[in-house]
Order: C-alpha cells, then structure tokens, then sequence
C-alpha cells in the first residue's frame, strides 16, 4: 500500500496494537499512522487490549502472541473473536508449527513474522 | 533328562548346565514345551521375588503380567515351530510379574536347547529398570534442551526486532535521503540474521536450515524494502535440496542480502527491466556454489569490492573470506558474482 493511501478512504482504518515491546510497537505505530492508518491504542497486556477493542472499536488488532499478563495473544485473540468479532493480524516472532496451528483456530486473517 | 543336551552345537551334561545356570550373574531359567519351569536360578528368585521351589514345575505365566499372559502360550508354542537363539518380542516393551504383583521392565534372550527327551528353552533375563529410568531422564533433559533452545530462539528474533524498530526509528530521524537509505540497508542486514532464528526455529533441526527456503524468504523481504525502486526487475532463486549449519548460514545470508540489494537499487537504473538470480549447488567436487548474477549495467571498469565507502562489498569480502569462499566476478551481460565454499554434509 502507498503511503497515505488508507488515508485517501472516507474513513481512515482504525487499528489496535499489542505488543509489549514499547519500541516495537512505537515503530509499527509511526509506519502505520505514514501508511494514514488511525492507531486506537497500544495495549501491552491481553485484558488491556480486551478493555482497549471494546472502547475503542479497532476495524483490525495488530496482535503479538507472547504478551504481558494471564492470557497470551492467542487466547486473547480468541476472546476477541467471540466477544467482539474484530479481525486480528498475528504479529509474532514465534513460527513454529505449533504455535501457528493454535493461531489458526481462531481465524485470523494474517500471519506476520518478526521482524517486519 | 538325559545326561548330555546340546546348545548352539555345544554338548554338555545336564549337571553342569544346572552349575552353568545357577552360576550366571543374570537370572536364568529353563523351561519346556509346555511352559513348565524346570530350571530357575538365584537371580531369578531375587529379581521376581519368588522362592524356587514356588517356581519349579510351575507354568511360566505366573511370570507374566496378566494383560499378557493369555497371549504367551500362543508366542512359546511359536518359538518350539522354529526354534533358535534370538531375542523374545524384539521391538516391544517386555514386563515380568514379581510376587508382590509389581512389574518390572526386562529383556529376555531366548536359547533352544535340545535333548533326546526333547526341546526345552533357556532364558536369560536382564533387570532393566534402571536403564529405562536412565533413558527416560535423558529424553526429559534432551526435551528440555529443545525448549531452552526455542526460547534463545525466541528471544534473539525478539532482540533484533527491537534493532531493526531502532534503525527504523532512528531513519525516520534522518533529514537527508541517503543517511536514510543506509539505515534501511541495515535494517536489512538485521532481517537477514533473523531469517536464519526463523527457520532453525521452525525447522526441528535447530542447526541446520533449509537455505533454498532461506532464499526466497529473503527475495521477497528485499523486493519488499525496496518496492519503490523494483516494480521493474524480477527476482528468482534457485537452492534445491541445500541444508547449512547455522555458522555458514549467517554469513551466507548477509552476502545475498547485500549482492541482491546492490543489484536491485544500482543494476537496473532508469526503470530499466531486468532480473536478479541466486542460486546454489553443488559442484562435482562436493563445494558449494553460490551465485548472485543480474543481466542490468554491468559493473564499472576498475571496479574493486574493497572500495572505500561501498561498505556492503567490503562486508561480502569479509564474509567470504570468513567462510573461506573462493570469490570470482564476471563481467558481461550485467554480473555475476560467484562464491565457492566447502560445507560439511
């Protein structure tokens, strides 16, 4: 996508990020607010982002999968799916197999491997 | 019993195999066609907690545990068709039954023994339960090693993330196109070690990588930094079958990374059309050969890979030398640099 080109759309696409690493998720926030995407909230923790999707109803969750906290990204990305219907994007440095089999149970429209 | 039996072509009286039998250091019994116990010797009783007279005439199933024992007429009746020396349920995990019902985890050799009132079986017995315990712990400690490993994995590709969102950071910081530009170049040379975390990660293996799968990883995180600039030129690998060690698959990784990145951001100038190959194989004399070539403009007369201020040709002769690369350019109809390496299978 050329840069600005989410911001030529009537509304601009509003995104969730979590991600616990504050400099990683400074800069996917900067690429994406050049990319003319609107960033609802950076959450650190899965209940953070659960409190952050219901009140800021994100079109997308850019969603790490170790996270802080009691839940890791996939379950929150689960809770997410069941509560709120929000299409989440993984953003992970974890590839294995495994990892990417639970991931797929909870339908997520992407797969994204650290680093970006 | 008559007073000779033979073994493996060996003849002995039965007095002396009793003596052979009660002396052995592992437990011993003889049995006949029928599943009697004729013979058991100390060891027996020690490992199976019984005394011998408990044994001796008894079916040979009061040693086994229960959830075999019907079964064991059917495999002894099979071992008298076609006797001979050989281990008893190769493959399988064998328990024998104390006295106290506790079951022990044991081996067993099976030796026929054939005398003029018949044939009869020996067995040796071997205790294993140490070995298997041994066995389990070094499963669990090599389990453990994988995890570890994963984690060290998991957190070196976190660490170069965190570099590469610096450099990212820090070029968004730049006033000047080309400070810019050499901060991205580096945030590649980040992505390209971290490709390799990647693929360890998730090859099972985690030493060694699939490089072909390496390759197209890379192609397409390079045409993807540099999208801008490379609408107009293809990229194509071609590594089939070609497995590296995690030592040669780094520095490999990063002279692709700054060949191709060369090739795409100063081959091809002016929207010129063109293509960048890698490709990797292995010669008759068992090297490795790795390709970069593009058909774009062709390198300058004079030009030499330790120029100062081209630091990505400086890095690929470091590296090559670091691999002990035989190092070649060929010029004419655009480039072609060439690297062959000895890598162990």
């Amino acid at each position: 996508m050329s840069r600005g080109a989410a911001a030529t759309a009537e509304r601009r696409s509003r995104i969730l990020i979590v991600e616990d690493e504050g400099i990683v998720a400074w800069d996917i926030e900067k690429n994406l607010r050049d990319l003319g995407f609107e960033v609802v909230g950076v959450a650190a923790s899965g209940r953070e982002a659960l409190a952050l999707a219901k009140s800021g109803q994100p079109d997308l969750i850019l969603m790490d999968i170790r996270i802080q906290g009691d839940i890791d990204g996939i379950t929150t990305a689960e809770l997410v799916r069941r509560q709120l219907g929000i299409p989440v994007v993984y953003l992970t440095a974890h590839g294995d197999p495994e990892t990417l089999e639970r991931a797929k149970g909870t339908a997520p429209v992407g797969y994204l491997i650290k680093p970006i | 019993m008559s007073p000779e039996v033979g073994a493996g072509g060996i003849r002995l009286s039965a007095d002396l195999l009793r003596q052979v039998i009660e002396a052995s250091p592992t437990a011993m019994m003889m049995v006949d066609d029928e599943g009697r116990l004729l013979l058991v010797n100390a060891q027996v009783e020690r490992l199976f907690d019984f005394r011998r007279e408990e044994l001796v005439g008894r079916p040979v199933e009061i040693l086994v545990p229960a959830r075999y024992r019907l079964r064991h007429p059917h495999f002894r009746a099979e071992f008298f068709v076609e006797p001979r020396a050989r281990p008893m349920g190769a493959g399988r995990d064998l328990y024998g039954l104390r006295k106290d019902g506790i079951e022990v985890p044991i081996e067993i050799g099976l030796n026929p023994v054939s005398t003029s009132e018949g044939m009869f079986v020996v067995a040796s017995i071997v205790d294993i339960t140490e070995r298997k315990r041994a066995a389990e712990q070094l499963q669990a400690s090599l389990r453990e090693k994988e995890t570890l490993l994963k984690e060290v994995h998991h957190r070196v590709k976190n660490n170069l993330q965190v570099i590469s969102s610096l450099l990212s950071l820090q070029a968004r910081q730049m006033t000047d196109a080309q400070s810019s530009i050499m901060l991205q170049e580096s945030q590649s040379r980040v992505h390209s070690i971290s490709l390799v975390h990647e693929k360890l990660y998730q090859a099972g293996d985690l030493a060694r990588i699939d490089f072909g799968e390496y390759l197209e990883a890379l192609a397409m995180h390079l045409v993807g930094t540099w999208s801008a600039e490379v609408a107009h030129i293809s990229v194509r690998v071609r590594a089939i079958g070609i497995q590296l060690p995690v030592d040669v698959a780094i520095p490999c990784g990063l002279i692709v990374n700054e060949l191709v990145t060369n090739a795409l951001r100063h081959a091809f100038p002016d929207g010129r059309k063109g293509s960048v190959e890698v490709s990797v194989s292995r010669e008759a004399d068992c090297r490795l050969l790795l390709v970069v070539q593009d058909d774009g403009l062709g390198l300058s007369d004079g030009f030499e890979l330790r120029r100062p201020g081209s630091l990505g040709l400086e890095l690929v002769a470091t590296l090559a030398r670091q691999i002990r690369a035989e190092l070649e350019i060929v010029r004419g109809g655009g480039t072609a640099v060439r690297l062959k390496f000895e890598v162990e299978r």
